[in-house]
């Protein structure tokens, strides 16, 4: 191999990945957010860290209410902030345990929301139908969020349903220790009969409510 | 480690693209493979977690063709660019022939940079190898923030902070919008080869 051969692979990668090419100098071609009211708000959602803290979301929430207070009179404008504010609230109260889709959808919503605010001569229908997809969006998010706290308290009711079979299944094969009960006194046998049938009734007990927790939820 | 095999006339060199979380590794490679799907043939292999983040690595292949008879194939990694992955990390960089060290140029990751960078020679160093032994270029990630009016480290910072000794060809990019992000490949492609080549020589 030689320096030819390191010219000829420059010029390879030169053929492969031509033309959608570009330079620092295209970049001011982008649109931005400029001085618009939603600097602020860009800014914030750009430097929120993966991890995410207390003061990040709470500068997003302050944030979202200068500008609902900005906004009061664009109904349109209002819905997606109100949107990312009840999303940023959800992330804030559950942070770590929010679900993965709810930071990406503040990041569809918030788009949504530039489109909306800088395309000039956009229609009203047209961003009316950026909205209802983003409000779709959040109603799935929701439906998602409800159905998986249900299904992780039915996997709790079933783990400590378990849990109690175990015991009571432990405590069977632990009782190959029973005790001899001839010869026992009758006064002996109604007292271990007595504990035999509290026993029944607590596990009945905690069974029956374990079974109208479970009613209860998928109603 | 690169795979050469002269007798079937075949190069396989492998880049890591390292870097702070949430600094644009993955979207480097998200770029490359929007952009170019067409004409690299190959799929980008990406597993993710809770919050979109990087959970294992990115796996990028690129396959650049016959040249002198050589069978020159790339594979483009990233690394999970969280502290807490640190054995992920050490692992992808097993045999590593290039690295592309993806900087955030968000002011507030000033620490973060330095940090991984030092964690970059760290785990370099399990293997015996240098931040100055293995072919590197960095790239200043998310310079079209500053358009936005976000608080940016000035490339003269960045050039300090990181670049002082290294003294690695550097790009100032935007991983999301394109700006630089294929002339970053290219040249740590270039830089790889030419270490290979060298090596052989």
């Amino acid at each position: 191999m030689t320096e030819d051969f390191k010219s000829q692979v420059e010029s390879r990668l030169d053929d492969l990945f031509h033309e959608d090419e570009e330079s620092m100098d295209s970049m001011d071609r982008f649109g931005g957010v400029g001085d618009h009211p939603l600097k602020g708000l860009k800014a914030i959602l750009l430097s929120i860290e993966w991890e995410i803290t207390d003061s990040s979301m709470e500068s997003l929430i302050n944030e979202l209410k200068t500008l609902e207070d900005f906004y009061k009179d664009d109904k349109l404008i209002l819905t997606f902030l109100r949107l990312l504010n009840s999303i940023a609230r959800y992330i804030k109260v559950r942070r770590g345990k929010a679900h993965p889709n709810a930071t990406s959808l503040l990041t569809s919503v918030y788009n949504g929301l530039e489109r909306v605010s800088l395309s000039e001569g956009m229609s009203r229908k047209e961003k009316e139908n950026i909205l209802l997809q983003e409000v779709d969006k959040f109603k799935k998010l929701k439906e998602e969020v409800i159905r998986r706290k249900k299904e992780q308290e039915e996997e709790e009711t079933k783990q400590s349903a378990a849990v109690a079979l175990e015991e009571a299944a432990g405590r069977l094969t632990e009782e190959p220790t029973q005790p001899d009960l001839s010869s026992m006194t009758t006064q002996e046998l109604v007292l271990y009969a007595l504990e035999e049938i509290k026993e029944v009734i607590r596990e009945e007990f905690g069974a029956l409510r374990a079974e109208m927790k479970a009613w209860r939820e998928s109603r | 480690m690169a795979i050469i095999n002269l007798k079937k006339g075949e190069v396989q060199a492998k880049i890591v693209y390292y870097g702070p979380g949430r600094g644009g590794k993955t979207t480097n490679l998200e770029y490359i493979y929007r952009k170019f799907h067409d004409r690299i043939k190959t799929e980008m292999v990406t597993i993710k977690t809770h919050g979109d983040r990087t959970l294992f690595f990115d796996f990028l292949p690129i396959e650049i063709g016959k040249i002198k008879g050589f069978d020159i194939r790339i594979q483009l990694y990233t690394v999970p660019g969280q502290v807490k992955y640190d054995a992920t990390r050490r692992l992808v960089l097993r045999g590593v022939d290039g690295v592309v060290f993806v900087a955030d140029s968000l002011a507030v990751r000033r620490k973060e940079n330095i940090l991984s960078l030092k964690n970059l020679a760290d785990n370099l160093a399990t293997y015996k190898k240098s931040l100055f032994d293995v072919p590197m270029v960095l790239q200043y990630n998310k310079r079209d923030l500053q358009e936005e009016g976000i608080p940016l480290l000035s490339l003269e910072a960045l050039e300090k902070d990181l670049n002082t000794r290294l003294k690695a060809p550097s790009f100032e990019a935007s991983a999301l919008k394109g700006p630089n992000v294929v002339q970053t490949m290219k040249r740590i492609i270039v830089m790889t080869i030419d270490s290979l080549r060298r090596d052989l020589t």
